[in-house]
């Protein structure tokens, strides 16, 4: 579990989001992460957001429903891009998230984000995030269960 | 004469529950059905079996045979592919487009659900909105208005119709000779006053209708093989529509065996398209049946006949007239399936006591005289769907899409396109019944 981790108001913009994306991704213990917990002003966890979320909210909504992407014309990418950058995040967070206890073990853990197809949890006591567990840490413990340590004979 | 009142109590609680739509009104036909049931105002044969009154297999069975037709299609691009050559056809002109699609919808409506019609007409219209970088909402409206209209034309193009057909035992043709004429007609006055109330406010900049006229309407199809099938097997499926009474088939065994035909050629796993049929409202259509049946069989139906009858007299063109209006603007509040499933026993019962002495119950439907009701009934059940927001479904499903899109359309929006549009086309409904069936 990381405890050090980025966080983002409901109201922040979605250029906001963007601007943290790039910086977070330059932090070296903070390598990799391209997703941010959306917390509120009373600090619990409201929601949370990737890129691939405002790759979403670019797409417009009736291209998604009926297959009609091949149709888009020259510059709707930066248009779109123009027209979601001032959107409050809470428009396009994910806001039913699978979350574990600091307790959860680690069966569990992998179950979930198999499940749900998350390479991050966020960890939650009392409504509060106290850190993010990455699938990254799941495999690290892999190799060192069977590799490096003597635990399987 | 208790079962009167229970079966009035079951009947009225059930209607208001549903024009509140605070609990789904699928779970009310069903919970009201089983209530007729469970008091004993109809016995499990009765609501099963019935012709009179239990579920109407003929209605069920021809909404299943479309569904499924549809369900193949929809997927195909098709209906995509049709809405992007028909803006190509308009050359990207605002107003042209929207009397275009607008006929269009019209057109695959009077085949074709409503609903569905405007759910595949609807993405487009946003597509080519936004490259026009237009307001959408006004093609959403009259797009939702002619799905209506359009649906009104045929026997399978709204379900009023065919529960119609098939409670007065009418024919596809009987449908194109007597409504589609009007509905025609209709669509030609509706194309020029939406012009007339939509042509100034859409002007385009011109550098952007080129990005229609570049659109690859080819590109909209996903599935080339199976766009093909479905286009024939819909052909052949309306061919047999129109030929069914020669053919001596009735109307359902026409949809089902497209349908049929269709999943045999299309080769894909019957259950991915079984469980995209719309069974929720197939089954609130089952509950809906034996609720009227129950008011049917305690005699309910017969007292609001006897009642109709005493305003009008006895005067059939009086008659006609009531029932059109009345329906119209009944249907413009209240869904008009529910109302329809009402009406229908209620017209039969007004022919029983007009000509107690016609038994045969041919005869009886098709009296001459009764004729223009079934079509008052027709025309206003479903032209008066457009009159408000809530009318019918396709406007509702029109309105949220829009507010999906960020552009919220209001009650009072709508209505005020509606409703002038909805009594326009009542009022070419009336000078049609009167000259067609009185004074010729």
């Amino acid at each position: 579990m990381v405890k050090e981790f980025d966080t983002i108001l409901p109201s922040a913009t979605v250029k906001e989001a963007v601007n943290m994306f790039r910086c977070a991704m330059r932090g070296e213990e903070r390598k990799g992460v391209n997703a941010l917990m959306v917390v509120d002003e009373k600090g619990k966890l409201a929601g949370m957001i990737t890129m691939n979320h405002i790759l979403k909210a670019i797409i417009p909504f009736y291209m998604e429903m009926a297959h009609l992407s091949e149709f888009a014309w020259e510059g709707l990418f930066e248009r779109m891009c123009c027209k979601v950058q001032n959107k409050p995040v809470s428009d396009i967070m994910e806001k039913k998230l699978v979350v574990v206890a600091p307790h959860s073990n680690l069966i569990e853990i992998a179950d979930l984000m198999l499940k749900h197809r998350v390479r991050r949890l966020p960890v939650v006591e009392n409504g509060r995030v106290v850190g993010i567990v990455y699938r990254k840490e799941l495999f690290f413990k892999i190799v060192e269960t069977m590799l490096d340590k003597d635990v399987c004979k | 004469m208790t079962d009167l009142y229970i079966g009035t109590a079951i009947f009225i609680f059930s209607y208001i529950a549903i024009i509140s739509e605070k609990i789904h009104k699928t779970i009310i036909a069903l919970f009201g059905a089983s209530a007729m049931l469970l008091l004993k105002i109809l016995d499990q044969h009765e609501a099963l079996f019935s012709e009179e009154l239990g579920i109407d297999y003929n209605v069920i069975f021809l909404l299943i045979g479309m569904m499924i037709i549809i369900n193949i299609m929809k997927d195909t691009g098709v209906f995509a592919w049709v809405a992007i050559r028909s803006a190509k056809f308009a050359k990207g002109e605002p107003i042209r487009i929207m009397t275009t699609l607008s006929v269009v919808t019209a057109a695959i409506s009077a085949f074709l659900d409503n609903v569905t019609t405007v759910l595949l007409v609807a993405p487009v219209t946003f597509l080519i909105c936004d490259a026009l970088e237009i307001n959408v909402v006004p093609f959403l409206i009259t797009e939702a208005i002619a799905s209506n209209i359009g649906g009104t034309a045929t026997l399978i193009g709204d379900p009023p119709n065919i529960m119609i057909a098939s409670k007065a035992k009418l024919e596809f043709m009987d449908f194109i000779y007597n409504l589609t004429p009007v509905i025609i007609l209709v669509m030609i006055a509706y194309v020029f006053t939406i012009k007339w109330m939509f042509g100034k406010s859409l002007a385009v900049r011109p550098e952007l209708k080129a990005r229609i006229m570049e659109m690859k309407e080819s590109e909209a199809i996903t599935d080339p093989v199976l766009t093909k099938k479905s286009v024939v097997v819909l052909g052949l499926t309306i061919l047999g529509f129109l030929f069914h009474t020669p053919l001596g088939f009735e109307p359902t065994t026409i949809s089902l065996a497209g349908a049929g035909l269709l999943l045999l050629v299309a080769g894909k796993e019957p259950h991915e398209i079984l469980e995209k049929i719309e069974w929720t409202t197939l089954f609130f259509f089952m509950g809906l049946f034996i609720m009227v049946g129950g008011v049917v069989k305690v005699g309910l139906i017969k007292i609001m006949a006897e009642q109709a009858l005493a305003v009008t007299q006895g005067n059939m063109f009086a008659t006609s007239m009531l029932v059109l209006w009345f329906s119209a603007f009944a249907s413009a509040i209240i869904d008009n399936i529910p109302y329809v499933a009402t009406m229908n026993p209620l017209v039969i019962d007004m022919a029983k006591s007009l000509w107690p002495n016609v038994t045969e119950p041919h005869a009886l439907l098709h009296k001459p005289e009764l004729m223009p009701i079934w079509w008052s009934l027709a025309l206003g059940a479903c032209l008066g769907g457009n009159g408000t927001l809530i009318g019918a479904s396709a406007n509702v499903v029109v309105a949220g899409m829009s507010e999906k899109a960020g552009r919220k359309i209001t009650f009072m929006q709508f209505t005020r396109y509606g409703m002038p549009l909805m009594i326009e086309s009542v009022v070419i409904c009336t000078v049609y019944i009167w000259i067609r069936y009185y004074l010729i």
